[in-house]
C-alpha cells in the first residue's frame, strides 16, 4: 500500500466519522425523532401566554404528550392563539383544561392539561380549544395596590373625623341617645312580655277571642250575616237562609 | 509629539495596508477557486496535514475542557441545587463557543503557524518564483487547496471536540461528581438544541478562512531568511488567534440576532 493510498484512506475515514459526528450531534439535539413520532396540531387560546416559548412541554398526567409548536398573537380579539403538537394516541378530551403552569427554580412554563369527562370525544387534529389563563401575580399585586389605598383613604378620613371636637360630641351624644333607646325598649319589652303572657293564658278581650271556641263560631256568623245582608240588616237570618253550620248553632 | 504622530500614522496605515494585502489575497484565492480546477491531490494533502494530524490534539483539549467545565459548572450549581442543569450548561458552552473557539486556536497555533512557515521558506528560497516561472499561480497551488482543506475540517474536527467534551463531562459529572445521569442527560437533551450545533459551526467556518487567509499571507509576505520565516510563523499564530477571538464577539452578536438561542 502506497503513502498517497494510506493518506487518502486516513483522510477519508476522518471526513466520514467528522460528517457522522456533525449529523448525530444536529439530529440528537435538533429532536429529529420527535418529528417522526406523529402528532396532530390543537389550536388553544389564552388570554396571556404567560411567557411561554416555542418547544415547552405539554404534560397530561405528568407524562409528555406534546410540545408547543406555534405562538401567535391574536390582535383583533386580544388574544394569544397557542399551536401544540399533540402525539398520537394521548387521549386528551375536548373539555380538558389547559393551564399555563410554571415548574423549576428558572421558571420555565409548560402546560399542563386536566382531563374532562368521559362523555366528551377526543381531541382531534384543528379542534381550537379556550385554555385556563394562568394566575397573574402583577395583576393581584395592582389590585391588593389599589384596595389598600382605598383603605389608608377610608382611615385617614376616619382618623381625620375622630380627631374634629364636634364630631367626637356627636358621637357621645349618639350613643348616649341610643343607651335610652335601648332602656327604653327594655321597659316596652317587659310591659309585651306580660300582655303576651295574659294573652296565652286566655285571659282579656284579645285571650278570649284566641281561646274561646264559641265567641269564634259568634264572630262567623257575624260575618257571614254581614257579607249577605248588610251591616243594618233587621230579619232574622236562620229562617231564610241558614247558617253554614246548622248543628252548632247557639240557641 | 510628531513622532507620536508619525509613529501613529505609520501603525494605522500599515494596518490598513496589511487589511488590503490580506483581503487581497482572499480575492485572489476566490477566484482561483471559481475559476481554475482544484488540485485534489494537494487539497488532499493539506486535509491529512490539517484534519487527520490535528485530530489528537483537538480530541485532547475537547476532552479537558469538557471536563474542567463540567466540574467548575457543577461546584457553582451545586450551591443552589441545581446539579443536574450541569448538563445543559456544559453542551451548550461547548457547542456555542468552547469547541469553536478552543478548536481554532489549536488548529492556528499548529497549522497555521506550519502554513507561515512551509510558505515563508518557500518564499524565501524563491521557490514561488520558481512556480510563477513554470506559470503556476501561487495562490493556485498553495492557498487554495490549504483553503478548501481547512473549510472542510475545522468543522469536522470541531464538531469532534465537542462531542468529545460532552461525553468526557459526563463521564466525570457522573463517575466522579456523582449527578443522576438520568436527569443530567435529559435536561442536556430538552435545553440543547440543533441551532447551539449550526451557530458553533458557523463561526467556524469563518474561522477557517481567517486562519489561511492571515496564514499564508505572513508566509507569502515573508522577508529575511530564516529569521524572517520564524517572525512570520509567530505572527501568523498571534493575528490569527487575535482575529479569531475578535471575529467570534461579532460573529456572537450577530448570529444571536439571526439564530436567537
Amino acid at each position: 500500500m502506497s503513502s498517497q493510498t494510506n493518506i487518502e484512506r486516513k483522510v477519508g475515514l476522518f471526513v466520514f466519522l467528522g460528517i457522522l459526528v456533525v449529523c448525530s450531534l444536529i439530529i440528537h439535539f435538533g429532536k429529529v425523532g420527535d418529528r417522526f413520532r406523529g402528532g396532530f396540531p390543537v389550536q388553544v387560546e389564552f388570554g396571556n401566554a404567560g411567557g411561554l416559548v416555542k418547544g415547552a412541554q405539554v404534560l397530561f398526567a405528568g407524562v409528555l404528550v406534546g410540545k408547543v409548536d406555534r405562538i401567535k398573537l391574536d390582535s383583533e380579539n386580544d388574544k394569544v392563539m397557542i399551536e401544540v403538537d399533540l402525539f398520537e394516541g394521548s387521549g386528551v378530551r375536548r373539555d380538558a383544561r389547559f393551564m399555563i403552569k410554571q415548574s423549576g427554580l428558572l421558571g420555565d412554563k409548560h402546560i399542563v392539561i386536566l382531563q374532562g369527562s368521559r362523555s366528551e370525544p377526543l381531541l382531534k387534529a384543528g379542534d381550537r380549544i379556550r385554555g385556563v389563563d394562568p394566575f397573574d401575580f402583577t395583576d393581584m399585586a395592582n389590585q391588593a395596590g389599589d384596595t389598600i389605598r382605598e383603605l389608608n383613604k377610608a382611615i385617614r378620613k376616619l382618623s381625620t373625623e375622630i380627631g374634629d371636637k364636634d364630631a367626637i360630641g356627636n358621637i357621645s351624644k349618639g350613643i348616649k341617645s341610643f343607651t335610652e333607646l335601648t332602656e327604653k325598649l327594655k321597659t316596652n319589652s317587659e310591659r309585651l312580655d306580660a300582655i303576651l303572657r295574659r294573652v296565652q293564658k286566655g285571659n282579656g278581650t284579645v285571650g278570649k277571642l284566641l281561646t274561646n271556641d264559641g265567641l269564634f263560631e259568634e264572630m262567623t256568623k257575624l260575618v257571614h250575616n254581614w257579607r249577605v245582608y248588610g251591616i243594618l240588616h233587621q230579619e232574622k237570618s236562620e229562617q231564610r237562609y241558614p247558617s253554614p253550620r246548622q248543628t252548632n248553632r247557639p240557641q | 509629539m510628531t513622532a507620536f504622530f508619525e509613529m501613529a500614522g505609520r501603525g494605522v496605515l500599515g494596518f490598513v495596508q496589511y487589511l488590503g494585502e490580506v483581503a487581497l489575497l482572499s480575492g485572489d484565492s476566490f477566484k482561483s477557486l471559481a475559476t481554475q480546477r482544484l488540485r485534489w491531490k494537494e487539497t488532499v494533502l493539506q486535509l491529512h496535514a490539517i484534519g487527520v494530524k490535528s485530530l489528537p490534539v483537538v480530541l485532547l483539549t475537547g476532552a479537558f475542557i469538557g471536563m474542567v467545565f463540567a466540574a467548575q459548572t457543577y461546584f457553582q450549581f451545586h450551591k443552589v441545587r441545581m446539579d443536574t442543569s450541569t448538563g445543559p450548561a456544559v453542551s451548550i458552552a461547548l457547542a456555542r463557543e468552547l469547541g469553536p473557539i478552543i478548536t481554532s486556536l489549536m488548529v492556528a497555533g499548529r497549522v497555521g503557524a506550519a502554513m507561515a512557515a512551509e510558505i515563508g521558506t518557500m518564499r524565501v528560497t524563491e521557490q514561488i518564483d520558481a512556480l510563477r516561472s513554470l506559470a503556476v499561480h501561487p495562490v493556485d497551488y498553495l492557498v487554495a487547496p490549504r483553503l478548501i482543506a481547512m473549510v472542510i475540517s475545522l468543522p469536522l474536527l470541531t464538531a469532534m471536540s465537542v462531542l468529545t467534551g460532552i461525553c468526557c463531562s459526563w463521564v466525570v459529572s457522573i463517575e466522579v461528581l456523582g449527578i443522576d445521569s438520568a436527569y443530567y442527560l435529559h435536561n442536556m437533551y430538552k435545553y440543547t438544541d440543533a441551532n447551539d450545533i449550526n451557530t458553533g459551526l458557523i463561526k467556524v467556518f469563518l474561522f477557517s478562512f481567517i486562519i489561511v487567509f492571515v496564514s499564508c499571507h505572513k508566509g507569502m509576505q515573508c522577508e529575511g531568511g530564516a529569521e524572517g520565516v520564524g517572525k512570520a510563523t509567530t505572527e501568523a499564530v498571534v493575528n490569527s488567534s487575535i482575529s479569531i477571538l475578535i471575529a467570534n464577539f461579532f460573529a456572537t452578536m450577530l448570529l444571536s440576532k439571526i439564530i436567537p438561542p
